[in-house]
């Protein structure tokens, strides 16, 4: 069986005034049917521009070139625009990180609930009817007074009601594949973890696959099945999330965790990341991105094209010399 | 890389760099202009009145045969001596009472705020128009009555300015080392708000020259005889229905080419001096 | 709801208060400041010997004191008493009555022109950013930001009424032939258009095209300029964004999503604008003598007639005070995050 979504070797480079961007090199991502994984990184690695080059919204200075993007089977690079539409929202959603600003602040939210809907529905819909199948997804996911909460403007609601409007948002359509940006990373932490749980246990119960962005490792091994490293616009680690998380195989990857203070018992533990991400505008960037902060760099990692290794069936790594 | 960014820093400030080098430029010739023009300003010739550009008249001769060339040239000493001395008064009292009223806070500024607010309550020309009745129909009352509409934008300038800066670090140093007032708004609060207060300045100049050439136009301020554009173009407007074109198009394109320059010497500088706020 | 924004423009109001009280104590102040005696400013006729001015000056309280003088002055204004005018012999309020039709259909058809330019230019410059109709949109705003209207005005009438001979003569509302209609509400192609007169509907429209070109091109480069910005803010914004993510149809983004918001900003220069072409642009009056109550107040002004120049600065500042006023209500009664300030 088809994955649901797999990306092979997506690249991505920016045109901009200060010259090209190399945003994205060769990323491979692949999310099986009712699974949730988490792609993670720092700020500035290219987890959410990979988000985005899957729904086309990079911008018309964004150039993408990839093997393949393909949606159960079937590549979305050959789709026109006006088919590409009926992928959006319709078989894969989108949550953002600020759902207040991302939600149209001069239109009620069940007005901006049922215009998805409407976009997408096979025949004419009738206002009432999309009104009445939103309030039945917002009920569905526990917002109480639904019909209520449908009147008010964004800036009238908490940002948490707001990511829960957005979660409702992304499930109207009953999507294959949600895509969560930092869904929870604007909210307080006691928020977070309700969030989190409402848009989790939506997505199992339904069977929708997750791709979960986020910078907050904890969070991504509390609830994802595996776990996508990114750094510099490079895929570095893709493996459980258990194992990830655990013992990680890239020194990239054991950088990050070691950085966290999640479960560590002295301060001495914690160790701050060494060094900066690479200026992506360099041409002459080294061919892993990483080569520059890495502790076990040797000369062939800067010129090599690096090779991505099997340590299992389900745990790669792209490096030279993996830890063990 | 570079070469892409360069270029564009380039094609944005080149039209900057052209502003305010035609902008030196009518300076001088506001400087210099009236001894080097061919023709007095005022002479009158009236067997050749009307005449259309020529060799000895480069842009024609006026109703009363005098030269427009000459006229041209001449007015623009007037013009920006009029909007020079207009904005450095607004901007050296708006600056500073803004300041003062930003930095000491209480009851004058809320006494000064509220008389701003009633300024800005007049239309800008409406205002110019009946300070100029007010204080007289002559240059010195344009300049005075062009200062007075102008000071609201410095003293709002300068007083966000200045409270904004009173709670940042380097001021309260200040006050704590045991600077006075006068010389923690002087020394301190004044420097740094300079870059927006210079764009102000450009923009003003243009709004300046337009509103002295606006008030001549329906006969406040300046007064005929003597040369200066919005007069000119006053003295031209019947002609024009009759086609001596010539009368209005040189005075009119001499004030619309300062007024622009200004302008675009102003929004260059803003973009530079705020990169966040490009237009 | 109904409640709050009720709540909102009262509390707009009173914020207005000071203002317009500070509009009134202004040209108080104003009408003694001007040289000439007030007596005579507000006497009917120049030709009015030593008694009469005294008995006048005692009607209008001159003799009391400043406080005294000034209370009078607030109850006239109470009444729509602005005096009477020198030069028409009539009661200021008439003649402005009179004039006033004259500016506002100008000052619509200037509006709407300048809005008709610059809306549609500032929505496609900044969806076509950098293309050659932002290009455009930039020269049009720098020609517009420093081309004075009169010297507009001059230029439309040597080509279209000289050179072209399409345009009639520019003086006025209609040329000086055609018999108006009957005053009726004083809007020059509603009365002809009330008698079934078409014919002069469609000259008082054609006389009307190049004044209100003249006043229209001042506002263009701050309407352009705001409606650029705002759209380029919207389309920029996080909503814009989810809403194609979500495969919103293109049209809907940009009527329901980004022009709205786009919009807000526009709106406080649109009343900028609006209230400018009402009451301060008598410049492009006297330039077509077109008779509105700007080219009145400025005749009264050279000719020394100080009555009518002091109602015409406090109604044009009230008219100013107001519309700010409009649009903040107008403002807040479309944008749900607007709170209350101040």
């Amino acid at each position: 069986m088809n994955a649901m979504l797999d990306i092979r070797d997506l690249t991505l480079e920016f045109e901009t005034p200060g010259g090209l961007v190399h945003a994205l090199d060769r990323v491979n991502l692949s999310v099986e049917r009712g699974e949730c994984v988490a792609l993670v990184g720092e700020s500035g690695s290219g987890k959410s521009i990979t988000g985005m080059s899957i729904l086309r919204l990079n911008g018309a200075n964004a150039r993408i070139a990839a093997d393949q993007i393909a949606l159960d089977g079937g590549d979305l690079q050959g789709l026109s625009d006006r088919a590409f539409q009926t992928v959006r929202g319709r078989r894969i959603a989108m949550i953002f990180q600020n759902a207040k600003s991302a939600l149209n602040p001069l239109r009620k939210v069940g007005d901006t609930l049922t215009d998805i809907l409407r976009a997408h529905a096979p025949e004419k819909l009738t206002r009432r009817a999309a009104r009445a199948r939103v309030q039945e997804v917002l009920e569905q996911i526990g917002i109480h007074q639904a019909e209520d909460r449908m009147l008010a403007y964004p800036a009238e609601l908490s940002g948490g009601m707001c990511q829960r409007i957005m979660i409702a948002a992304a499930l109207v359509c009953e999507p294959e594949l949600i895509i969560a940006d930092e869904p929870t990373s604007a909210l307080d932490v006691t928020t977070q973890a309700k969030v989190m749980d409402l848009l989790m246990s939506a997505c199992r119960t339904r069977g929708v696959a997750v791709l979960f962005i986020t910078h907050d490792l904890a969070l991504a091994s509390a609830y994802c099945d595996r776990a996508v490293v990114m750094h510099a616009g490079q895929m570095l680690e893709d493996g459980p999330a258990d194992e990830v998380f655990v013992r990680p195989r890239h020194p990239y990857s054991r950088m990050l965790l070691d950085s966290m203070p999640y479960g560590k018992d002295a301060a001495e533990e914690l160790k701050p990341m060494g060094g900066n991400l690479p200026d992506l505008r360099r041409d002459d960037l080294p061919s892993c991105r990483f080569a520059d902060r890495c502790p076990r760099v040797q000369p062939c990692c800067r010129t090599a094209a690096v090779p991505q290794t099997a340590l299992r069936d389900d745990h790669t790594v792209r490096c030279f010399f993996p830890h063990d | 890389m570079t070469g892409s960014l360069l270029l564009y820093h380039l094609r944005r400030n080149t039209a900057t760099a052209l502003a305010a080098v035609i902008i030196v430029g009518l300076f001088l010739v506001a400087l210099l202009g009236p001894a080097l023009v061919p023709y007095d300003p005022l002479a009158t010739e009236m067997q050749n009145v009307l005449a259309p550009p020529s060799a000895a008249h480069w842009f024609g001769t006026d109703q009363l045969g005098r030269d427009i060339f000459s006229r041209v040239i001449v007015a623009t000493r007037l013009d920006f001596a009029i909007a020079v001395a207009a904005v450095a008064i607004s901007a050296l009292a708006g600056i500073t009472v803004g300041a003062m009223s930003g930095y000491v806070g209480g009851w004058f500024d809320g006494v000064m705020s509220r008389v701003v607010d009633v300024m800005m309550a007049f239309p800008l020309f409406v205002a110019a128009m009946a300070l100029v009745a007010v204080f007289g129909n002559s240059v010195q009352s344009v300049v005075l009555a062009t200062s007075i509409i102008n000071f609201p934008f410095y003293f709002r300038l300068a007083r966000i300015e200045a409270a904004a800066r009173r709670e940042i670090g380097y001021v309260e140093a200040a006050i704590i080392n045991g600077n006075s007032t006068g010389s923690v708004i002087f020394r301190f609060l004044l420097p740094n708000s300079l870059p927006p207060v210079i764009v102000q300045i450009s923009l003003n100049l243009g709004w300046a020259i337009l509103n002295t050439s606006g008030l001549a136009f329906i006969g406040l301020g300046v007064a005929p005889p003597t040369p200066e554009w919005g007069i000119m173009i006053q003295e031209g407007a019947s002609m024009m229905m009759s086609g001596e074109w010539w009368t209005v198009l040189f005075p009119g394109l001499a004030l619309v080419l300062s007024v622009f320059c200004f302008s675009l010497l102003g929004d260059g500088l803003r973009d530079i001096a705020d990169p966040r706020r490009r237009s | 709801m109904k409640y709050r924004t009720l709540r909102l423009i009262l509390w707009r109001l009173l914020m207005a208060l000071p203002i317009l009280f500070g509009v009134i104590v202004v040209t108080f102040v104003l009408i003694r400041a001007l040289p000439g005696d007030p007596a005579i400013a507000y006497a009917s006729g120049p030709s009015m010997d030593q008694e009469d001015i005294e008995a006048i000056r005692r009607a209008m309280g001159l003799d009391k004191s400043v406080f005294q003088q000034f209370l009078i002055y607030l109850s006239n204004i109470a009444h729509l008493n602005f005096g009477t005018s020198m030069i028409t012999g009539q009661p200021v309020l008439q003649d402005f009555a009179e004039r006033l039709p004259a500016t506002i259909e100008l000052a619509i058809v200037a509006f709407a022109m300048s809005l008709i330019v610059a809306l549609p230019v500032g929505v496609l410059a900044a969806v076509y950013r950098d293309s050659w109709i932002d290009q455009l949109s930039r020269v049009i705003t720098s020609i517009s930001a420093a081309m004075p209207g009169f010297f507009f005005g001059l230029i439309l009438i040597f080509i279209f009424y000289f050179v072209l001979s399409l345009a009639p003569e520019p003086i006025g509302r209609l040329s000086g032939w055609t018999i108006a209609p009957p005053t009726v509400t004083g809007f020059m192609t509603i009365d002809a258009a009330l008698i079934g007169d078409w014919e002069v509907v469609r000259e008082a429209i054609v006389k009307m095209l190049m004044p209100a070109a003249s006043m229209a091109i001042f506002a263009v480069a701050p309407l352009m300029r705001m409606m650029r910005g705002g759209m380029i803010d919207a389309l920029d914004s996080d909503y814009i964004k989810a809403a194609r993510a979500y495969g919103v149809p293109g049209w809907k983004i940009l009527l329901q999503y980004a022009l709205p918001n786009a919009m807000l900003p526009v709106l406080a220069t649109m009343g900028m604008v609006l209230s400018t072409m009402l009451g301060a642009n008598i410049m492009i009056e006297k330039l077509f003598a077109w008779p509105g109550i700007g080219s009145y107040s400025v005749n009264a002004l050279i000719g020394v007639d100080y009555a009518p120049v002091q109602a015409f600065v406090l109604i044009v500042a009230v008219l100013f005070v107001l519309m700010t006023l409009a649009i903040d209500i107008l403002s807040a009664a479309i944008d749900p995050r607007y709170k209350l300030k101040g």
